[in-house]
C-alpha cells in the first residue's frame, strides 16, 4: 500500500514537470495567421465552388429568386439615382451589376481581397455592360480609406461579407472616412445567436468557431457592432432581423447544400445541432453635424 | 441470414456500438492481464473460461444498457431521443431480456466462483437498477449517476473479472494492483462526466440537473482537466505498479510512454484550456490507449507467455478492433514505413546509381526529364 502510493506520487511530479516544460515550449513556438490573407487565399480556392452552388450571388440568407432579395436590399439600403456607392467584400460583383441595371446613374467601387473575384467580377460587368458604372478592384477593405477618396460615397454595404472582418472596428472607422457626411453604412451579416442557457450558449460558440474555421470568418457579436457603430458617432437608423415573406425563403437550404457538395464546414452531426447564429441587417447613418458641441442635439432635432 | 438480422436486431435494441468497441474491450484487457498475472497456461478448460468471461461480459453490458433503455422511456420521449426499446412490441422485448439475463448468467454455471463472486454480482445489479428504476432512478442525481455508471462499467466488471481468475488460479496474486482499480475508476468517471456533457442538451429537455449543468461551464472544464491530470498520474502509477509486480508488464510502462509522447499536443491543447475541447474529438485522446493499445498489448504479453494463446487473436481483432483504427493504422504505417522511410531509400540506393550510369554514356536523365525505362523505351523504339 505504502509501496503504490509512493510510485502514485512520483507519477504525479513526473506529469507535472512534464506539462510545465511542454506547455512552456508550446507557448513559445505559438504563430499567428494573418486573417486578410486567409480570407484571400480562401476565396482564391473556393470561388468556383460557391459560383457552382450560389450563383453570383454569395449569400447565404436570401430568397428563391436571389432578384427580389436584391431589390429588397436596394430599398432597405435606401438607393437613390445618382449616388455613389462602395461594394466592400463585393465577391464577384453580383449585387453591384443588379444594382447598377436597376439604376442609371449609379457609380459603385466594388472590392474584394481575392484576385480570382476580381477577375471574374470584371468579366461580369464587361458581359452585363456596366463598365461604366462598377468598378471592381482587389482590395482589403480594412483599408478602403487609404485607396479610396475620402468622404465620397453615399454607401459603403457589406453583404455577408462584414464577418470575414477580424478587426470590425478598423473595418468601420475605415467606411467612416470615406463616407460622405449623411452618407450611411449598410451592414447585412449573421451574428452569434444569444441564449440564456449558459451550455447552449457554450454549444453555439463552439458551433460558431467551427463556421469561422471552415469559411475564415469571424462571427461577431451583434453588441460589438453597435457598440462599435456608436462610439465612432453613426447613427443608428435601423437594426432588424431581413424582413422577407416566409413562402419565399429559402431557408438557408443553399449554405446547406454547399456544406455537402464540398465538405466544407459540413455539420457531421445533427444530433446535439444548436443552430448558432441569427440574421440582422444594419443601417447606420453619419451624422451631417457642425461640431461635437451640437452633436447631442442632434438627437433632438432630427425627425 | 436469420441469425445474422437476429445479432442485427440484438446489437441495435441494446446499443452495442455504445460499449462493443469502448469499455468492453478495456474489461477484455483485464481479462488477458489477470490470465497473464496468474500465470493461467492455454488449456480446453481456460480456454472456456475465456469464452463464458467474454459472454458474461456481453450479457451484463447488454443488460445494463437494455434496462436503463427500459425505463428511460418517458424521458427519451421528452429529450425527444428514440428509445431503441420501445421501437419493439412488450413479446420481443420479453425474449431479448431472457436471451441477455441466460448470457449474463449461464456462463457462471461454469466459471469459478464464491461467495465474493455473488457480492460482486449483486453490486452489479443492484447499481444497475439504483441508477434507472423508477423512484430511485439515481441517473437524476447530480452527484451520484456518474459514480454508479462508473462503478457498474468499469470498476465492479474490473473486480469481478480479478475475482474470478484468481479463483481460477486457485491463488491470490501476491500483490493486488490498487492504483490499477483506481485508474479504473477514475478512467470510467471521465467518460461519463465527458458523456453527461454531450448528453447535456437532452438532458435538459428531460428536466435532469447533471454534474457539468449544475457546475457550469468554466467549473466542469476545470473539472474536467483535473480528472485528465488524475488519469495521467494515474497510467503511469499503475504501469510502473505492474512492472513491480512482474517485471513481463514492462511494455505497459513504454507503451503509455510512447502513446501520451504521441498524443502530447492534443494533451496540451486540454491542458492549456482549449475553448470547447470537450465537445471536439479531441477529448477522447486517450480512450485510444485503453480500447485498442492496452487490450492488443495485454493480449500480446498473454500469447508470449503461452504462445497457444494465440487463438483467440483473430477473436479480439473481429469484435474488440474498431475497424476505422485498423484502417487508419494500417494508413500511417504504410505512409511512414513505406511512403516516407524504404520508398525514399530504395529510390536512393536504386535511382542515383541508374543516373550515373547513364551519366557516363552522356545521358542526363533529370535534364531529359525522363526516367530509365522511358528513356530506353524512346531510344529503342
Amino acid at each position: 500500500m505504502i509501496f503504490s502510493v509512493f510510485i502514485f506520487i512520483l507519477s504525479l511530479l513526473i506529469v507535472l514537470f512534464s506539462l510545465v516544460l511542454m506547455i512552456g515550449k508550446n507557448l513559445r513556438n505559438k504563430r499567428q495567421k494573418d486573417p486578410v490573407k486567409e480570407v484571400k487565399k480562401f476565396y482564391n480556392q473556393t470561388t468556383d465552388k460557391f459560383l457552382a452552388v450560389y450563383g453570383e450571388i454569395i449569400q447565404a440568407y436570401r430568397t428563391k429568386d436571389v432578384s427580389s432579395y436584391l431589390n429588397y436590399t436596394a430599398e432597405n439600403m435606401r438607393l437613390r439615382e445618382g449616388m455613389k456607392l462602395l461594394d466592400a467584400g463585393c465577391g464577384v460583383a453580383g449585387p453591384a451589376v443588379f444594382f447598377a441595371k436597376r439604376f442609371q446613374t449609379i457609380h459603385i467601387d466594388a472590392c474584394s481581397i481575392s484576385d480570382v473575384q476580381i477577375d471574374k467580377a470584371k468579366d461580369k460587368v464587361n458581359e452585363n455592360k456596366v463598365e461604366l458604372k462598377v468598378f471592381p478592384k482587389v482590395c482589403d477593405y480594412h483599408t478602403i480609406n487609404e485607396v479610396y477618396e475620402i468622404e465620397n460615397y453615399d454607401r459603403v454595404y457589406f453583404l455577408e461579407s462584414y464577418g470575414h472582418s477580424a478587426d470590425k472596428e478598423k473595418l468601420l472607422h475605415a467606411a467612416w472616412d470615406v463616407l460622405k457626411p449623411g452618407g450611411m453604412v449598410y451592414i447585412k451579416d449573421l451574428f452569434k445567436r444569444e441564449v440564456a442557457d449558459e451550455w447552449e450558449q457554450h454549444y453555439i460558440d463552439k458551433i460558431c468557431k467551427d463556421i469561422d474555421r471552415a469559411y475564415e470568418y469571424h462571427i461577431g457579436t451583434l453588441y460589438e457592432t453597435l457598440s462599435i457603430l456608436r462610439k465612432k458617432g453613426y447613427i443608428l437608423k435601423f437594426m432588424k432581423t431581413p424582413d422577407i415573406p416566409l413562402d419565399e425563403f429559402e431557408h438557408l437550404s443553399i449554405s446547406n447544400e454547399f456544406q455537402e457538395l464540398f465538405d466544407i464546414g459540413k455539420i457531421d452531426s445533427w444530433d446535439d445541432y444548436v443552430f448558432p447564429i441569427d440574421f440582422f441587417e444594419i443601417l447606420a447613418e453619419k451624422p451631417i453635424i457642425p461640431s461635437d458641441e451640437e452633436r447631442h442635439l442632434y438627437f433632438l432635432n432630427k425627425q | 441470414m436469420k441469425l445474422k438480422s437476429t445479432l442485427a436486431f440484438i446489437s441495435a435494441t441494446t446499443r452495442s456500438v455504445d460499449w462493443r468497441l469502448s469499455f468492453v474491450p478495456f474489461i477484455m484487457a483485464c481479462v488477458y492481464l489477470w490470465s497473464s498475472l496468474f500465470n493461467i497456461g492455454f488449456s480446453l478448460g481456460s480456454l472456456s473460461v475465456f469464452a463464458l468471461s467474454v459472454c458474461t461480459t456481453f450479457g451484463f453490458a447488454a443488460l445494463g444498457y437494455f434496462i436503463n433503455e427500459f425505463f428511460d422511456k418517458a424521458d427519451d420521449l421528452k429529450a425527444g431521443k428514440i428509445n431503441k426499446l420501445s421501437l419493439i412490441s412488450r413479446r420481443w422485448q420479453l425474449a431479448l431480456f431472457i436471451v441477455i439475463l441466460s448470457a449474463c448468467f449461464l456462463p457462471w454455471l461454469y466459471l469459478p466462483k464464491n461467495t465474493i463472486t455473488f457480492y460482486l454480482i449483486l453490486a452489479e445489479l443492484s447499481c444497475f437498477i439504483l441508477y434507472s428504476a423508477p423512484y430511485l432512478r439515481m441517473k437524476r442525481s447530480t452527484y451520484f449517476a456518474g459514480i454508479l455508471d462508473t462503478l457498474y462499467a468499469y470498476l465492479i466488471p474490473g473486480l469481478l473479472s480479478y475475482h474470478t481468475y484468481s479463483l481460477l488460479a486457485s491463488r491470490l496474486s501476491s500483490s493486488v494492483p490498487i492504483l490499477f482499480f483506481i485508474a479504473l475508476f477514475f478512467i470510467g468517471y471521465r467518460n461519463i462526466f465527458l458523456h453527461q456533457i454531450k448528453d447535456i442538451l437532452g438532458d435538459q429537455k428531460a428536466g435532469m440537473i447533471s454534474l457539468p449543468m449544475r457546475l457550469g461551464v468554466k467549473s466542469s472544464y476545470v473539472f474536467l482537466k483535473l480528472l485528465y491530470f488524475l488519469e495521467l498520474v494515474l497510467i503511469l502509477s499503475f504501469s510502473v505498479e505492474l512492472i513491480f509486480i512482474d517485471k513481463r508488464y514492462m511494455p505497459c510502462l513504454l507503451l503509455a510512454i510512447i502513446y501520451l509522447g504521441y498524443v502530447q499536443a492534443d494533451l496540451l491543447n486540454i491542458f492549456k484550456g482549449a475553448t470547447y475541447f470537450a465537445l471536439l474529438p479531441i477529448r477522447h485522446v486517450l480512450d485510444l490507449l485503453y480500447q485498442l493499445w492496452f487490450p492488443l498489448l495485454q493480449l500480446s504479453i498473454l500469447v508470449w507467455i503461452d504462445w497457444r494463446w494465440v487463438i483467440i487473436v483473430p477473436f479480439h481483432l473481429l469484435f474488440f478492433v474498431n475497424r476505422d483504427f485498423i484502417v487508419t493504422f494500417y494508413g500511417i504505417t504504410i505512409d511512414y514505413l513505406w511512403y516516407r522511410s524504404l520508398r525514399p531509400l530504395l529510390s536512393a540506393v536504386l535511382n542515383y546509381p541508374i543516373f550515373l550510369l547513364f551519366k557516363m554514356f552522356g545521358v542526363d536523365l533529370i535534364k531529359e526529364k525522363k526516367s530509365a525505362l522511358s528513356y530506353l523505351k524512346n531510344k529503342f523504339r
